[in-house]
């Protein structure tokens, strides 16, 4: 048992070398954002917290019929606070809000690539986890979504923030070269 | 309602948006925002604009 933790902290030590690298070369500044980002930002959180709310609502409506749990402890919450972190990132990059205006990550110390590259290894890992778990029948015990379901919604939710963040990438593109003409 | 005189205050020190943004320490797409009519900019900004544009706030801002 003790030798499958191994992996998990071989993986979290890479991110944390892989932050602390990035942050080395761009510093731990802090994102900047111009007075449009700044609003549509408030806005991507009170949408995003409008969200939590419907979906906790939703889920107790559900519990409220159906008596026996949809999930293991702990991670209906996970999913809602996750639904939320969908919202407020997605409506950010829509709105060119989610990049700073120098460019960095939304944290402030990683560039748009290095995000990025951070993003497709989480997918990779959880698309991973989430072929194994369905490989191993450990992803519905007796009709409950254990706590591995968060593999697959984790591979979902990063997955969608990459596309996102493609789409709006060929959009601006788009509208840049159209803008100056 | 679009902003024209804003952009043909831009095209006539033929500054493309990028870099009236750099100018004033905004995104591209705040500038393409205020010419398309999407977001009203603050006073704070429209005087930073109209310095950069070397125009008024009449000129720029007003009807």
């Amino acid at each position: 048992m003790t030798w499958e933790i191994i992996p998990v902290v071989l993986v979290i030590a890479l991110v944390i070398l892989f932050l602390a690298t990035q942050a080395k070369k761009y510093g731990w500044r802090k994102a900047k954002y111009d007075e449009r980002q700044m609003m549509i930002r408030m806005k991507s959180y009170m949408y995003a917290n409008e969200t939590m709310i419907v979906c906790a609502l939703a889920y107790m409506s559900i519990g409220f019929f159906i008596k026996k749990p949809l999930t293991a402890p702990g991670i209906e919450a996970l999913i809602i606070a996750l639904i939320g972190v969908a919202v407020f990132t997605i409506y950010s990059i829509f709105h060119d809000a989610f990049f700073s205006l120098d460019k960095t990550g939304p944290g402030g110390a990683m560039s748009p690539l290095s995000y990025i590259i951070l993003l497709v290894g989480i997918v990779a890992m959880n698309a991973i986890a989430t072929v194994e778990s369905i490989r191993s029948h450990e992803l519905l015990k007796d009709g409950i979504l254990t706590h591995r379901a968060i593999h697959p919604v984790f591979a979902v939710l990063f997955l969608v923030i990459l596309i996102s963040i493609g789409i709006k990438y060929f959009m601006n593109a788009r509208e840049s070269r159209g803008a100056e003409q | 309602m679009k902003n024209l005189k804003l952009k043909s205050a831009r095209a006539a020190k033929d500054m493309s948006q990028q870099l009236l943004a750099d100018v004033v320490g905004v995104s591209r797409q705040t500038i393409n925002a205020i010419e398309k009519g999407d977001y009203n900019p603050s006073i704070k900004l429209c005087i930073a604009i109209c310095k950069a544009l070397g125009k008024t706030l009449d000129e720029l801002f007003w009807e």
